[in-house]
């Protein structure tokens, strides 16, 4: 098809022009923020912040501590223990169902059913529990994948050494792929941090920092979000929305470049 | 058809010229020895080396064969036997010479009976026969032709033990002695001939059952 | 001679595929006995269930019985670590953990519990002596079992099986993967071990069988179709079809 010494030229130029584009996009949507944000990155937005980072903080351990084990169990049955075709089936079917939903759905979901139908109070802790099923299929992906990156001849010499299932999981897989599973925690925080639509419903709003699980409070995001809609919300108007925006886009590049080192250190490890 | 097998075939075109010439040069030599033909005998000396030849070949392509093909079951025991035969049709052959070389010293056989003559003639037919119908089953493979031949065997023991018992000669000369050594030796050879061919029988078995024989 | 391995009108099928089909065999103590056979004969197949590896394979359905030392292991009730302690394995291609020769070798001996020093270190040593790697790797028991080399690799997965000191070990075309070297000392090997273990072995490689095995089993399309001592099934087999195969006319 590319015969034409003008049609490769023509490609060379087209998709030059694409990259450049979308690299100003970036750059330009990012120094947008920063510079109208940089104003008000001053001690009174990290002091008003800090309940923000703090509430965040506990909804992405919160969410984490339920997720965590249910879907690194998961992901063990799922690689390991299965004889059962149609219970996979079953279950891997759940699990990209869930992938693909949009988060706005899981708002509704997270109001109907925890809010309304349990009627539980809107707290991090609801929070929390939408959010954890929101990360859940991340987790399994990310812990399957690790799990099969290790060769299936380690799994069956070690059964053959007559090890027990649970002895060849503690010893065999999991020392090999935590890689695996931290780099699937870092992308779950980033998630976790960067989630609006799902729980800004049950989370309810709060300026202060919060004494227990069980109260209301704002993360940066859905913070953010309030202001934007309504901006006497907060001292500084629109101002402290970009303000905000800045943490959080400072937040998201921190932990990028955790997971870039952390994929070296293990890189480093496995030789 | 897998390679070995075309391998295996030309040797055995090796084996069967073996017997054929040796077969030629056996009858030869006895004709020799009843006509006195000086050339018939010089022909068998000659033609003895390409004898000799032959089985240093066969021994060489079967080594060859074996340390290339790695051979098992039947096809191990055949390039055995291809062997061990070529060396049994080779004494024959050897056996030929020597009689041809008899036939020369003693032109002269106007002393031998005419019965002794009539025996000899007629035990190298049966043998010329005996080869010709083992190199078949050798060639073929056919155990129940080798078990035969054992049969046919003893009409030939029969005719041996009937010239040993009578004296081959007319009369009793000075330089009989010679020839009387020599002439004993032609029917050593036959004798021995006799146990060759029974050892190319017992190669045939083998090939096709595996199983060792006393014929 | 004692029969270790009895093994009784044993069927196997993957969903519907009939893998095994009605498989007699008794296997003498401290012999080696080759698995021969063309590709998809079943002979891994039924190496497995002598240590009932089929268990982890999803619909694969056993019958028959599989008397171990009188016992019949080819049942729930018998428990398969168990089974795996006394009939060791060894795969096709070298499978050592990514941790220290050390580690690898009292890895069996340590999920059964034993914990003292002085015993492992004694089992390390008697077992990489064994399977001819100790003077090799003596002085470098701790580092890593990836640095060495197939052949390396491959005795040290024998002498791993070695130090839960089984009674059989059943090998996998152990040497499908090396250089003609390595698979020469293992074959010698294999012969040494013969004194202490029954040993049996898939191996793809005719040559293999006739040089190291005493006996020979023939496996055809899930059949076993001859089983004998290996001179006579390598100078004067009985079924045709042994013949056919061994001298590479099949098919």
């Amino acid at each position: 098809m590319l015969n034409h010494p003008w049609q490769v030229k023509l490609i060379k130029i087209l998709t030059y022009l694409a990259t450049i584009l979308l690299v100003l996009l970036v750059f330009w949507m990012v120094s947008f923020i920063i510079i109208q944000g940089i104003s008000y990155l001053n001690m009174t937005l990290l002091k008003e912040s800090s309940s923000l980072i703090i509430t965040t903080l506990m909804v992405v351990f919160l969410a984490l501590l339920i997720a965590l084990p249910l879907g690194i169990f998961s992901a063990i049955y799922l690689q390991v223990y299965t004889n059962n075709g149609k219970l996979v089936k079953m279950m891997r079917f759940s699990i990209d169902s869930l992938n693909g939903v949009p988060s706005i759905i899981f708002g509704l979901f997270a109001l109907s059913f925890f809010i309304y139908y349990l009627g539980l109070n809107r707290s991090i802790f609801s929070a929390s529990l939408i959010m954890s099923i929101v990360v859940l299929p991340l987790i399994i992906k990310n812990t399957e994948e690790a799990i099969k990156t290790i060769d299936i001849a380690q799994i069956q010499g070690s059964l053959a050494l007559g090890a027990s299932r649970f002895t060849t999981i503690n010893r065999v897989i999991i020392p090999y792929c935590i890689d695996g599973i931290i780099n699937g925690v870092i992308l779950a925080i980033g998630k976790i941090v960067g989630e609006t639509a799902a729980i800004m419903f049950v989370i309810g709003s709060a300026s202060s920092i919060p004494k227990s699980f069980f109260e209301p409070g704002s993360t940066l995001a859905t913070k953010l979000y309030l202001i934007i809609q309504e901006p006497t919300y907060s001292s500084n108007g629109i101002g402290s929305a970009y303000g905000i925006a800045l943490i959080l886009l400072l937040i998201v590049v921190l932990l990028n470049l955790l997971v870039k080192l952390v994929n070296h250190i293990f890189m480093k490890r496995r030789g | 058809m897998i390679i070995l097998d075309e391998v295996m075939n030309e040797i055995l075109l090796k084996v069967v010229l073996m017997f054929d010439l040796t077969i030629i040069n056996h009858n030869k030599a006895i004709e020799a020895l009843i006509s006195g033909d000086h050339h018939l005998a010089l022909e068998v000396i000659e033609s003895d080396e390409k004898i000799n030849q032959l089985e240093q070949q066969i021994n060489y392509d079967v080594m060859l064969a074996i340390a290339k093909h790695q051979p098992v079951a039947r096809d191990l025991r055949y390039l055995i036997a291809m062997i061990k035969v070529a060396n049994d049709v080779e004494r024959i052959g050897d056996y030929a010479k020597s009689n041809a070389k008899t036939a020369i010293i003693n032109s002269d056989r106007t002393f031998l009976t005419t019965i002794f003559l009539k025996n000899m003639k007629r035990m190298g037919d049966i043998i010329a026969r005996l080869l010709e119908d083992s190199k078949q089953a050798f060639l073929n493979v056919d155990v129940d032709k080798a078990y035969s031949l054992v049969r046919e065997d003893n009409s030939l023991v029969k005719i041996l033990n009937e010239t040993l018992e009578n004296n081959p000669f007319e009369e009793i000369k000075d330089n009989n002695v010679e020839s009387f050594v020599s002439i004993n030796g032609v029917i050593r050879t036959l004798e021995r001939t006799r146990g060759h061919l029974a050892n190319i029988c017992e190669a045939t078995i083998f090939v096709g059952n595996g199983e060792f024989v006393e014929l | 001679m004692d029969n270790i391995f009895d093994i009784k009108n044993l069927n196997l099928w993957y969903g519907s595929k009939h893998a095994l089909q009605g498989i007699n065999l008794r296997i003498n103590k401290q012999s080696v006995v080759a698995l021969i056979g063309p590709s998809g004969c079943g002979k891994s197949t039924f190496l497995r269930c002598l240590n009932r590896m089929n268990d982890l394979i999803v619909n694969c359905h056993i019958e028959g019985s599989i008397l171990f030392n009188k016992v019949n292991v080819n049942s729930e009730r018998y428990d398969e670590i168990n089974l795996r302690k006394k009939v060791g394995m060894v795969f096709q291609r070298p499978n050592p953990f990514p941790m220290s020769i050390y580690e690898n070798v009292i890895y069996g001996p340590k999920c059964q519990g034993i914990t003292n020093k002085k015993r492992l270190d004694e089992l390390v040593e008697s077992s990489l002596k064994k399977a001819a790697l100790w003077e090799d790797v003596k002085d470098r028991l701790n580092s890593s079992a990836l640095g060495l080399s197939g052949g390396q690799q491959q005795r040290l997965c024998i002498a791993r099986a070695i130090a839960m000191e089984p009674d059989v070990i059943l090998m996998d075309e152990p040497t499908s993967a090396l250089d003609p070297i390595a698979t020469a000392k293992i074959e010698k090997l294999i012969i040494e071990l013969k004194a202490n273990y029954t040993i049996i072995i898939v191996t793809h490689s005719m040559q293999q069988a006739a040089r190291i095995s005493d006996y020979t089993a023939f496996f055809l399309m899930g059949e076993l179709i001859e089983y004998d001592k290996t001179d006579i099934i390598f100078a004067n087999p009985k079924n045709k079809k042994t013949e056919d195969y061994i001298t590479g006319r099949f098919g």
